[in-house]
């Protein structure tokens, strides 16, 4: 974490906070585990708004990227490749 | 030497292809595409995918993590293939990152608000250039968590990396990926 003297942690218990609330926002964590992290936090201003700022990260991209449509013609070719191997296999 | 014996039988092999491998067409093709940056290579690799996935279907537990075990083999096709066929693949600059790993001290990592409305005015070929501009072992565990959203156990399986090492790239990768939509918001004159 960005222990830049803003954190009323010790460094150690911040980077180590950080490291929960990166879970958090992965949804690596139990409910219950995640409910510890919110409520920790909640008395550490700096952390909370680097645990939104993880947030809206994962949104922006998650958001943004470019998804591209699986091209009709693929499909058609996977199925009928599938279909003549399954006729070697059962033959 | 003897062969092992078929474990589904055609029925179920149908089954099992159309309604557990065929649904993650479409999240299969756009990782594809990610990794290869190229659409032709992403037909190529989806359609490998496919009929590897079929030759070895009984090797897959039905009914278990089908869009995890695609992905795997995705991956390992991308890796075995398309990155002998590159003159110059992309690289992890594996120095780097392990001193980062190793490093206690963090405290040069940089917190991008990506809300800022220099970022919101970004579109999405923009933001897909600057992933691609990631090593592709950073990319891929990008595509995969905040993408997909595999968990760090399943992509520790996807990508046979142990699971603090996915973390770890996890976090490397995202403040690499925050840096490089910086620096594109400079260039384009977001800023």
């Amino acid at each position: 974490m960005d222990h830049n003297g803003e954190c009323l942690l010790p460094k150690e218990e911040c980077k180590a906070l950080y490291q929960r609330v990166l879970r958090a926002v992965d949804g690596e964590l139990s409910a219950k585990e995640e409910q510890d992290v919110l409520n920790t936090i909640k008395a550490y201003p700096c952390c909370f708004n680097k645990m939104n700022l993880e947030r809206s990260y994962k949104e922006f991209i998650c958001s943004r990227i470019e998804r591209k449509t699986v091209p009709i013609a693929l499909v058609s070719s996977i199925k009928t490749k599938v279909q003549q191997m399954a006729a070697q296999l059962n033959g | 030497m003897s062969q092992k014996p078929k474990r589904y039988n055609p029925k179920q092999r149908d089954e099992i292809f159309h309604d557990e491998f065929l649904p993650h067409i479409d999240a299969l093709y756009n990782f594809a595409y990610h990794l290869a940056y190229n659409e032709e290579d992403a037909n190529d690799l989806v359609q490998e995918t496919y009929l590897k996935a079929y030759r070895f279907i009984d090797s897959y537990d039905a009914g278990t993590n089908a869009k995890a075990w695609l992905f795997k083999i995705l991956k390992n096709a991308f890796i075995n293939e398309y990155r002998k066929k590159s003159k110059q693949p992309a690289r992890v600059d594996y120095e780097d990152f392990i001193g980062y790993q190793d490093s206690d001290d963090r405290s040069n990592v940089e917190f991008v608000d990506l809300r800022q409305e220099i970022f919101q005015g970004m579109i999405g070929d923009e933001v897909t250039k600057a992933l691609n501009s990631l090593p592709v072992d950073f990319r891929t565990v990008v595509l995969l968590c905040d993408v997909e959203g595999f968990s760090y156990e399943e992509i520790a399986k996807i990508t046979d990396i142990p699971i603090g090492t996915v973390r770890s790239r996890l976090h490397r990768a995202r403040n690499m990926l925050k840096e490089q939509l910086k620096s594109y918001a400079k260039t384009m004159g977001y800023e």
